[in-house]
């Protein structure tokens, strides 16, 4: 009888080891070869400096930058975009990399920046574009903040649904050409000319891809 | 000829599961300047567990359970899910899962229940909590508190977001400084000294709040230590400052914890004794 116990014992022992060894193989194998993230023909090399209008300025950052830590200046623009006017501004981050922890959470840093949230809603700018919308107050000024996810095939509102389409695009080894991010921001009277440029923006990138 | 081991072969089933994020977590456990730097002295606490407690798993009777089948199922497929998404946390969240399943499965409850608190502590441990989403709201106000404390000693000094504006100088609070890395160090050491103690809940619980206080407001002294540094000799050293009051803070907490340590007394155990009458 206690023979039999320690056998059962063992057998739930072999039991586990098979079911580990398996799990390492199936979950290490690339059945498949078409999940490579391929950013060979990267969109911000050529991402337009002039949009209807606005003429694009690159931001000068540091090398030594904590941003270029995380990710190459091949991963990232960071733009000032004026009319000749001088008067309508909008500052464009645009992340497109290779990788999804390399697309943070906006709020996390703008907040560290010093910029209060006041007021957060969801707007739809086009069928295929629904965009956090949010104002903002830094040292006594007010801004507005627009940005969405893309992986510039689709584009998401949060990070938990960009999250879960790319898992469920990595479970069923489907490709996924980039892991994106659009943060644009400006004074609060620009509300107008910051929607247009979103879907400008929206427009260059997902045609472009 | 020696006798085949299962349980090592389990365990190394186990850590084959996990090989390729061994070198990480152990880069994080073992850098002082991280959050999960409490590692060590969880290994010094699992020891002293066990330890303690050999004699009473000899004499606790075997009896695996088919409901560890469950933790394991769910760790497989969360372990599975994570390792294709890429998903670190996934991963990492399913290897305690699978610890609890496979102890229900060999060895039964009894054994699972008294062995939970080195599976809890061990999952804490695991460097895949978004830490910098707690430290934010506390980035925040530690800069703005230093900030106000600076004005109160009438020097010039403005706070935005995590950023502390001095003069011509700025300091950023970073995740680090708020205190969230030594008080889990801290919380740790509490663990090991007191968990065995013979001390009501109330006074571990007293502790562990206490140790939360020390650690806030050792990290505002140390962060105006910093801004002190940095008004009377400029950024240059200031890095290495950093450091070493860090290290000086965390050394003081500890002290402070252990001098509470020596005072704090175990609890009388009154025994009624039934007295024959007759």
């Amino acid at each position: 009888m206690l023979n039999i116990k320690k056998l059962m014992h063992i057998n739930r022992k072999i039991i586990i080891i098979f079911i580990f060894i398996f799990t390492f193989v199936i979950s290490n194998t690339n059945f498949t070869k078409n999940t490579v993230n391929n950013l060979s023909a990267n969109p911000l090399t050529s991402f337009p400096k002039n949009i209807n209008g606005w003429g694009g300025q690159n931001l000068k950052i540091e090398k030594t930058n904590r941003l270029f830590k995380i990710m190459s200046t091949r991963e990232i623009i960071l733009r000032l975009y004026k009319k000749p006017d001088n008067k309508n501004k909008i500052n464009l981050t645009l992340v497109l990399a290779d990788n999804k922890s390399k697309v943070h959470d906006p709020k996390i840093c703008y907040k560290l920046q010093g910029f209060e949230f006041l007021d957060k809603k969801i707007i739809k700018l086009a069928p295929n574009l629904n965009v956090n919308f949010i104002k903002t107050k830094k040292s006594g000024k007010e801004y507005l903040f627009m940005y969405w996810y893309t992986d510039l095939e689709s584009n998401y509102t949060t990070r938990i649904s960009f999250w879960k389409e790319i898992i469920l695009k990595k479970l069923m080894n489907k490709p996924i050409k980039s892991y994106g991010i659009i943060i644009l921001y400006t004074p609060v009277e620009n509300t107008e000319n910051l929607k247009k440029f979103a879907l400008k923006t929206n427009n260059i990138l997902l045609n472009r891809s | 000829m020696k006798k085949f081991s299962f349980n090592l072969a389990v365990l190394f089933a186990l850590c084959l599961l996990y090989l390729k994020h061994f070198p990480l977590w152990a880069k994080e456990w073992f850098d002082f300047d991280s959050f999960y730097s409490f590692f060590p002295f969880l290994i010094l606490f699992g020891i002293q567990f066990f330890k303690i407690k050999t004699e009473e798993l000899k004499k606790t009777e075997i009896n695996p359970t088919n409901l560890g089948l469950i933790p394991l199922t769910t760790g497989i497929l969360i372990y599975y899910t994570g390792i294709k998404s890429e998903v670190d946390f996934l991963s990492g969240l399913s290897l305690p899962l699978l610890i609890s399943g496979i102890i229900l499965f060999l060895y039964g409850k009894k054994i699972f229940m008294i062995i939970l608190p080195v599976i809890i502590l061990f999952s804490l441990s695991l460097p895949i909590i978004p830490i910098f989403r707690l430290t934010t709201p506390l980035q925040i106000f530690l800069a703005g508190a230093a900030a106000k404390i600076l004005n109160f000693l009438n020097i010039n000094a403005s706070a935005v977001g995590s950023n502390i504006f001095i003069g011509k100088y700025l300091v950023t609070i970073e995740a680090g400084c708020t205190g969230v890395r030594s008080l889990s160090s801290l919380l740790v050491v509490n663990f090991l000294l007191f968990y065995f103690k013979n001390i009501s809940v109330l006074k571990k619980v007293s502790i562990v709040l206490f140790s939360l206080l020390i650690s806030f407001v050792g990290n505002i002294i140390r962060i105006l230590l910093i801004n002190f540094y940095i008004i009377y000799n400029g950024i240059k050293g200031a890095e290495g400052f950093h450091y070493y009051i860090g290290l000086g803070v965390f050394i003081i907490s500890l002290l402070i914890i252990l001098v509470i340590n020596e005072f704090i007394e175990d609890d009388k155990i009154v025994e009624y004794k039934e007295i024959n009458a007759y």
